[in-house]
């Protein structure tokens, strides 16, 4: 396989495997241009490495390094230092994610136009509307085999989606189903079809679910313009006198520091690490960080409105049998201001082993009630809320210099606080959600306060003008022309919709850009 | 009790056996009478044992659990605890807390009593070690997940496209 030497200035450094590294590194790999992708966590090997248990694979697969966490969310009492529930390994968040594939809609691009002004909001257009988008979302949707596009057929809906229909019609519901999924529901692009075994958190075992790990990346490797190195843990970005980018610092599987030179670098580390990886890199000339002329790096931190809705029955529903998120409910998610709220929000199920739900259920609950509920794990359906949360630009990544990582560098502190929007949709989400278990006769519905977060978003936003956020619209940092943002931190609003389609459609947007832009010297 | 019934619990008891292997053994089909196994710890006492044992159940009540299932989560804590001088101490003060709740210990309280002495520990760094443990070591002993109807690993089985993921047969129909 195609190796670089550490001095080759012409490779395109990308930071992180996940859905936006792993897509781009592939994407500029088939075009011929060179691509050394560093990954901070281990290369898994699907086969052999996954297993369907959930603690198991939490510790394989979860970013575990340490972070802080202050403001009023209550995921900061319950997990103070487990702010964000991705992954560190080749692939990143998409071996745990649940693949819930949607496009995002017009008017969520343009939230500040369309929800008017949000005291203590940091609402802004997207540089981009859906038109420039959609291409790109069909070049997605093809590459992730998602179902109910491209002639491919929804998957079955299992016990979990069909407890959810039948309250959803009950209650008049009438968008209700199994979803646009990156999970085969037939052979495509070599890949096996769902076999419904649950478990789409830890990792899907049959490689049904898209995944950059069995995807993107190998196809980059065939290309021979790409060279994966895993436990690569970026410390941060140089540059030249000029103020350009020109390499990478970061510590190798052996505990080396290596310096790889770099003609552009593109950061794709998740919403944490991307702003934490800029303002540790910060110099004499940039004193507060990389590409923060605007101050923006970091700040508007955005992880959707969540929250879960259990349901027991007096019957057996077995949630967990067949896929974590086998449905969608999609009338709510309609920006309809006489709500209460601004923006909407999507109902999905989820279900969760019997180890995780008592660990998520309601943290640090316990006693006689708490147990009852367990009992009946049995007789349990489950749901995820999805909404759009309020920027705000005091939730922020910032380097908390009072902790250190196993490198010596501040690690991150995740700061949320709600937004009265925030609460209100969630309240709005909660009763919906209860009404549809009880329209079918659930004897009791469980309201379940977010997890860690997994849709981690908007720290490094894009905007059209430079003191409005940090990245143009083709995610180029304002400030350094050989700097890229390549991660769903670019995101200027979070939308309702699970964010992996969006991060994947502007990853393929991005090598369009980045390709013609060195072909006219520009970068 | 026949000879076989008894040579096996000479056995068991012959080989030291743990809570953990008792767990391990009771799915294999073997009966198993009651304190045929022992708590095996390294770091704190047996009465100790006993106690911490009697607080996980007290925290995550099921009455379909065996006290193995719950020796085994404080086994995990002994393992842990051997490592660990701050969390030794913390539980060897913790239990001796709870034993002075009402001047009785712990174990010969009634259920409304230990319900009352636990709750005055609740937020203290024991009540929290012991909880943040016992939460995740009880729940993710695959041997106890059949009686809450979980049916863990599916990969091995095939998934479950032919094995009821969509069997659910009384919802009302529309």
């Amino acid at each position: 396989m195609k190796k670089f030497d550490l001095n080759d200035n012409s490779v395109v450094v990308v930071i992180g495997s996940g859905a936006g590294g792993g897509t781009l590194s592939n994407e500029l790999a088939q075009k011929g241009i060179y691509v050394v992708c560093l990954e901070a966590g281990k290369h898994l090997d699907y086969g052999k490495d996954f297993v369907n248990k959930e603690w198991e694979m939490f510790s394989k697969e979860a970013w575990l390094d340490t972070r802080t966490t202050s403001g009023s969310w209550r995921v900061a009492k319950d997990f103070p230092n487990l702010p964000a529930w991705i992954c560190k390994t080749v692939g990143g968040s998409t071996l745990h994610w649940a693949g819930a594939s949607l496009r995002f809609q017009e008017h969520e691009l343009k939230a500040r136009t369309n929800y008017g002004h949000v005291k203590g909001a940091n609402l802004l257009d997207w540089p981009i509307d859906l038109k420039e988008l959609e291409p790109y979302y069909a070049k997605a949707e093809d590459k992730m085999d998602v179902t109910r596009t491209n002639g491919i057929p929804g998957l079955p809906g299992n016990n979990n989606y069909r407890v959810m229909e039948a309250g959803a019609k009950e209650l008049g519901y009438k968008e209700v189903h199994t979803g646009r999924m990156a999970i085969n529901s037939q052979p495509r692009d070599g890949r096996a079809s769902c076999r419904q075994l649950g478990f789409c958190f830890q990792g899907c075992r049959m490689g049904a679910k898209w995944s950059t790990l069995y995807t993107e990346i190998p196809k980059a490797q065939g290309t021979g313009h790409f060279e994966l190195r895993a436990e690569a843990h970026v410390l941060k970005i140089t540059h030249d006198k000029t103020g350009k980018v020109d390499g990478v610092l970061y510590v190798d599987a052996q505990g080396q520091q290596q310096h790889q030179k770099a003609r552009i670098v593109c950061v794709a580390g998740n919403s944490i690490e991307s702003p934490r990886i800029l303002l540790n890199s910060e110099s004499a000339i940039y004193k507060e960080g990389l590409a923060n002329s605007s101050g923006q790096v970091g700040c508007n931190y955005m992880r959707h409105v969540t929250g879960s809705v259990y349901g027991i029955f007096e019957k057996p529903v077995n949630m967990h049998r067949g896929t974590t998120m086998a449905g969608i409910i999609q009338d709510e998610a309609k920006h309809k201001p006489e709500r209460g709220f601004v923006g909407s929000y999507e109902m999905e199920t989820l279900s969760l082993g019997l180890p995780f739900l008592a660990a998520f259920l309601n943290p640090g609950d316990w006693g006689k009630e708490f147990t009852g509920e367990l009992d009946e794990y049995q007789n349990m359906a489950g749901m995820w809320i999805v909404g759009e949360d309020m920027p705000q630009e005091s939730n922020s990544i910032t380097l908390n210099s009072d902790v250190k990582d196993q490198f010596g560098l501040p690690v991150a502190n995740v700061h949320y606080d709600d937004h009265p929007n925030d609460v209100a949709m969630r309240e709005h989400a909660f009763k919906q959600g209860s009404a549809v278990y009880e329209s079918i006769g659930a004897i009791k519905t469980i309201k379940v306060p977010p997890y860690p977060s997994t849709h981690n978003l908007g720290t490094n936003r894009m905007s059209a003008k430079a003191n409005d956020g940090v990245v143009n619209k083709w995610g180029q940092t304002h400030d350094i022309n050989n700097l890229f943002i390549s991660d769903g931190s670019q995101f200027t609003t979070g939308a309702a919709e699970n964010p992996t389609l969006t991060i994947v459609a502007l990853a393929i947007r991005q090598a369009d850009y980045i390709a013609q832009e060195m072909k006219a010297n520009n970068i | 009790m026949n000879k076989t019934n008894m040579s096996r619990r000479g056995f068991l008891k012959a080989s030291g056996l743990t809570a953990a292997g008792a767990v391990a053994l009771s799915l294999t089909g073997m009966s198993i009478a009651p304190n045929a196994w022992a708590m095996t710890l390294a770091s704190i006492r047996n009465s100790e044992g006993q106690t911490l044992s009697r607080l996980c159940r007290v925290l995550y009540p099921h009455a379909h659990l065996d006290d193995m299932y719950y020796d085994a989560c404080v086994e995990g804590l002994d393992t842990k605890a051997v490592k660990d001088k701050n969390l030794l101490n913390l539980l060897k003060k913790g239990v001796a807390q709870l034993d002075s709740t009402f001047n009785v210990p712990f174990l010969k309280l009634s259920a409304e009593q230990q319900l009352e002495a636990v709750k005055k520990l609740e937020g203290s760094p024991f009540f929290n070690s012991v909880r943040g443990h016992v939460v995740v070591a009880l729940y993710n002993n695959e041997k106890i997940w059949m009686s809450f109807g979980y049916q863990g690993p599916s990969f091995p089985h095939g998934g479950y496209l032919e094995r009821g993921f969509n069997d659910i047969n009384w919802l009302p129909k529309n």
